[in-house]
């Protein structure tokens, strides 16, 4: 099978605003940690996770890509599922 | 190959075989940082008594300026990518190493850390949590310094005047890998560092 190499337009500027979108998340996040008003875990995992998507989604091209590399990835998450839960099964054991 | 514009892949799937083996390597990597992440987490408040707590040792601002290179070089990745498949191999290369760049920056960044956690105290051998701690941002750093070595070397591969066409498919890999590195890092800054 033959597979041509994609000759794209030039998306620098989406990329560079796509990098700024992040790194204001980042400053966000640095000035809540020095709030004390807020429940951290709950405001910065989820702006993690929005940083997380970006760079996958648009960096890492994979909103784009074949359901199989979508899969192949997820299945890294799901297979980290049991040794975590082995790892909380030792924990409570010690 | 019939044509320097076309690379010749044989597989049912659809997808090249070295991009398929690339996303399976990097799901691998997803379950070795989860387990370590969670480790972490697990042996967190286990310091030793007289050693400083996590929040005394981190030094946010400076993390949050290194956690800031390593994301503006996941742009630059993305920018020689980008140049690269426009076929402006002259700006691809120079992207390539201002990212190798802003991973070597980070990665001094990291051993400067080392150095102030190691002088107040927090070695790998001095509680649980040094080793989970050392452990998980250890590996990280050791898969940056990886990129940077890979960075180097295919940047000193493509250029005018050279074959670039063949290493279409090691620049995407490539980024691909630098990108999970900077996702892996999105959350150790945030679960390690700004989580108390």
């Amino acid at each position: 099978m033959m597979f041509q190499i994609k000759h794209e337009d030039d998306n620098s500027k989406k990329y560079v605003l796509i990098a700024v979108f992040l790194g204001v998340i980042t400053l966000i996040e640095v000035a809540l940690f020095y709030s004390t008003n807020f429940n951290l875990p709950v405001i910065l995992i989820p702006l993690s996770f929005i940083k997380f998507l970006v760079v996958v989604g648009f960096f890492m091209n994979l909103q784009f890509e074949k359901k199989l590399l979508k899969l192949f990835f997820l299945l890294g998450f799901v297979l980290s599922i049991p040794f975590i839960l082995i790892l909380f099964l030792e924990r409570s054991v010690i | 190959m019939s044509s320097v514009d076309t690379i010749q892949e044989h597989e049912a799937t659809g997808v090249s075989n070295q991009k398929m083996a690339m996303w399976l390597f990097l799901s691998s990597e997803v379950v070795f940082f989860a387990v370590l992440i969670s480790t972490y987490l697990f042996y967190k408040g286990k310091f030793s008594q007289g050693n400083l707590s996590p929040e005394e040792l981190f030094d946010i601002p400076f993390t949050s300026v290194s956690s800031f290179i390593l994301l503006m070089s996941s742009l630059t990745m993305v920018l020689s990518h980008n140049f690269y498949e426009i076929k402006n191999y002259e700006k691809s290369r120079i992207w390539i190493f201002a990212t190798a760049f802003l991973g070597i920056l980070f990665i001094s960044g990291q051993i400067y850390e080392y150095t102030e956690f190691i002088q107040s105290g927090l070695t790998i051998s001095s509680s649980i949590f040094g080793t989970a701690f050392y452990f998980v941002t250890g590996f990280h750093g050791l898969h940056v310094v990886i990129g940077v070595i890979l960075l180097l070397t295919t940047g000193s591969q493509i250029g005018p005047n050279k074959n670039n066409r063949k290493y279409g498919l090691s620049i995407e890999s490539l980024a691909l890998y630098w990108h999970c590195v900077d996702i892996v890092w999105i959350v150790i800054f945030t679960v390690v560092y700004l989580i108390p």
